[in-house]
């Protein structure tokens, strides 16, 4: 298979065929993992090796479904680019869409860019109806998929990939790719920015592969995307439960959802609580601040005085703050250590209380009893 | 036990023909094929198995028709333009039509989802539920182009699957052919059905059938109402054979049941054991012809076969052979008769030697003449009076044997 990249494939491509194409390399996101465009191969042409190019007029487009890629044969005519295009479905050889229920068939319009990408969306969702069909093989995955039907939050954003009954054994695997109804809007936007791709709509989707038909192997997968990932301190962040043996969807899904629910809580609230924590900081010392994180709140430093000595006082905030301390480094303005650098100390462990609010953390520092204890009570604050 | 195979039959240059147009073409491209289709059924018996079926229905591609451009005859969501068809078709009949075909350059050997909506349609416009779909898909093998091959298959669906039918190109040289060709081979020239259908009466009867053909079922009846005849007379010959030995068996049961009755009575009534009777007129005609032959009128006989007189019958069993046996005395010696009659009506031999034979006739009569004047019972002749002369040297005289 020779990948190739959509600029290539654009190249190569019999002109009257270039937006069709376009449109799909560049904007092409169908079914539930829209994080990757579709991919596009085996650019073959169907004129005689005489025919100048560019003059390619088929390929192979790679879709993702269901945790599967599907790869389909895309037939044009170069010769006749107002042709609709013919289809090989790959292996799902026994897949025969109803011709006059793909709209953008039977009004195909070679002028209009978006006809050939809107044409796949409806194969899809054709081909995610005759994999629904094949899981009558399997009452236990008809359930399944019964009872995520009924529910309104998974009816629409599902994806069935039913594998082959294995003739050998005689078993039969399905996958399940569900799209979590999970609220995603009010994470910050700063932990959503910091990603070097484009990160494309936050979702979270669950893959629960069902190895046998009895489901006494079952084998779930939470997959974020990037940003999410990020937002949420990363993929070990985030670990979901494992399928309960005799379980069933229907109650596991909404368990993942709710997990995964209270993380984005956390990582919202710690926002917020940082942000107060800092506001707070910000009016009790606020000749002595000398910078923060104003994105995130996660970083603040003080320069504080004590009988004219001065001192910096670095805040590092987690992202579960306040479930999790801040951390406390104090840094000298005076001294360097051997090595060049000033010198610094860290401290963790001093009173504090998830439950005191900014203002509460702010008045006690500012109090002076706090640094001050942490200042004079430790020896090692030595040059 | 039967089987079924199915097989595509095209000619070399009909196929070569198709290759050969489409090749260089610079798009896909596709058609409909013409041809028929025959079925035949085939019993073999073998050492094995005695019933054998073999359900074998060919499909012969005898011409190609292609269209001049693509989607021409159905549309983008491939329901089938039946009057397009007609028209790509001009002079040839619908029934004609076994198929379509279909180009795909640098393809998979796949068929595709409108192929298959429009081979459906097809099937159903053309009321031809065996239709077949040819697909040739050209491709190069090397980089530079130097070489290209190019796969064909001809696919036939079963429901909602489709299979590929082997196909068997008839080239100059057959070589899969190794017995007599059971079909005759299709041809679709008009100039050659002209000129069978000129000359097809002298060889083929009003339905179809050879008149040879006819004649020998003719003869083949009239031998199996032949051998009908025969089998009905071996049949009652039979039935009487078997009556009439039922008869006999039935007749030998009778005899057997009398001889026990017989057996019974006198085992009741006699305490001597049956004796064997005497031939009582044939003792009398000999003591009558011979008197003095005791040597022949005796009954028993040694172990070299020699009569012995000491059992000859002296019984007189009182029967008149003059009267019993008339004949007896006139077919012996006429004259010794009248002389034995005139004197006293007894009658006597007198022993003559015995002559060579060629003087027999003439001792004979002369002793015929001396016996007239008397003939005397001999007495008890010695052996040595019959012995023969080829035992005891001397000649042999005529036999005094009465001559019939």
């Amino acid at each position: 298979m020779n990948s190739m990249s959509p600029e290539v494939a654009l190249n190569r491509i019999s002109p009257e065929l270039r937006p069709l194409l376009c449109s799909v390399v560049r904007n092409g996101r169908v079914g539930l993992d829209s994080t990757n465009c579709l991919r596009v191969t085996d650019l073959k042409t169907g004129c005689t090796s005489l025919t100048p190019g560019p003059c390619c007029d088929r390929f192979k487009l790679h879709i993702p479904y269901a945790g599967e890629t599907l790869k389909w044969d895309i037939i044009f005519n170069a010769r006749d680019p107002e042709l609709p295009p013919d289809f090989i479905f790959g292996e799902d050889a026994e897949f025969l869409p109803e011709p006059s229920e793909l709209p953008h068939l039977v009004q195909w319009d070679a002028g209009d860019p978006e006809c050939l990408l809107q044409l796949v969306k409806e194969l899809i969702q054709q081909y995610h109806q005759y994999q629904c069909q094949r899981l009558r093989e399997s009452s236990r995955l008809l359930f399944e998929y019964d009872s995520l039907l009924e529910d309104p939050n998974y009816s629409r954003s599902m994806e069935i990939y039913a594998g082959h009954k294995n003739s050998w054994t005689g078993e039969f695997s399905a996958r399940f790719l569900l799209k979590l109804p999970v609220d995603f809007s009010n994470i910050p936007v700063y932990l959503l920015k910091d990603t070097t791709l484009d990160p494309g709509e936050d979702v979270a989707l669950l893959s629960v592969s069902f190895e046998d038909a009895e489901a006494t192997q079952v084998f779930p997968k939470l997959y974020l995307s990037p940003s999410i990932e990020h937002a949420l301190g990363g993929s070990s962040a985030l670990h979901i439960p494992a399928f309960p043996s005799g379980g069933c969807l229907i109650d596991y899904v909404p368990q993942v959802c709710q997990l995964l629910t209270n993380k984005v809580q956390y990582v919202i609230q710690g926002y917020h609580k940082r942000r107060e924590y800092i506001a707070a900081f910000l009016s009790h010392f606020g000749m002595g601040v000398v910078e923060y994180d104003a994105e995130g709140f996660t970083k603040l430093t003080l320069l504080l005085m004590w009988k004219d000595f001065c001192f910096l006082v670095h805040v590092d905030l987690p992202l579960y703050f306040p479930r999790d301390q801040p951390t406390l480094t104090f840094q000298s303005v005076y001294h360097f250590t051997n090595s060049g650098q000033l010198y610094s100390q860290v401290q963790k462990s001093y009173p504090y209380s998830p439950r005191w609010d900014g203002n509460e953390m702010a008045k006690r520092a500012k109090e002076g009893k706090l640094i001050l204890d942490l200042y004079l009570g430790d020896a090692l604050f030595t040059p | 036990m039967e089987d079924s195979n199915s097989y595509i039959r095209v000619s070399g240059f009909v196929l070569g023909s198709l290759m050969f147009q489409h090749l260089n073409s610079d798009s896909d491209v596709e058609g409909l094929i013409l041809g028929e289709t025959k079925a035949e059924e085939r019993s073999n018996i073998t050492d094995s198995q005695i019933d054998n079926i073999q359900f074998e229905h060919t499909i012969n591609i005898q011409k190609h028709i292609s269209c001049r451009k693509l989607n021409s005859f159905y549309n983008r969501i491939g329901e089938v333009n039946q009057d397009e068809i007609r028209h790509i078709l001009s002079n040839y009949k619908e029934e004609n039509v076994i198929g379509w075909y279909k180009q795909r350059r640098n393809t998979d050997q796949q068929i595709t989802f409108r192929e298959q909506v429009v081979h459906e349609n097809l099937k159903r416009a053309l009321s031809n539920h065996e239709l077949i779909f040819l697909l040739l898909t050209p491709s190069e093998i090397t980089t530079s182009g130097s070489t290209h091959k190019l796969e064909y298959a001809v696919f036939r669906s079963h429901g909602s699957q489709y299979c590929s039918v082997p196909v068997l190109v008839s080239n100059l040289g057959l070589l899969e052919e190794q017995d007599y060709w059971r079909l005759s081979a299709s041809c679709s020239s008009v100039n050659y059905n002209h000129a069978v259908r000129k000359h097809r009466s002298k060889f083929f009867s009003s339905d179809g059938s050879l008149h040879e053909v006819d004649e020998i079922n003719d003869m083949n009846n009239s031998l199996q109402g032949e051998l009908k005849i025969a089998c009905k007379k071996v049949e009652e010959s039979e039935r009487l054979v078997e009556k009439l030995l039922a008869d006999v068996s039935d007749l030998r049961r009778m005899v057997n049941d009398r001889k026990q009755e017989l057996g019974e009575i006198s085992a009741d009534g006699a305490s001597t054991p049956a004796q064997p009777q005497e031939n009582v007129l044939l003792c009398e005609v000999i003591k009558t012809l011979f008197p003095g032959a005791s040597l022949l009128q005796t009954q028993a006989l040694n172990f070299q076969g020699f009569p012995l007189p000491e059992f000859c019958c002296s019984t007189d069993h009182g029967i008149d052979i003059a009267t019993t046996l008339p004949l007896i005395l006139s077919h012996t010696l006429p004259k010794a008769r009248k002389g034995r009659l005139g004197r006293g009506g007894g009658t006597s031999w007198r022993k003559r030697p015995l002559r060579e034979s060629s003087e027999v006739p003439k001792r004979r009569k002369g002793m015929l003449e001396e016996t007239e004047e008397s003939l005397s019972v001999s007495g008890s002749e010695t052996e040595e009076d019959l012995i023969p002369a080829n035992q005891n040297g001397n000649d042999l005289d005529v036999s005094n044997s009465p001559v019939f």
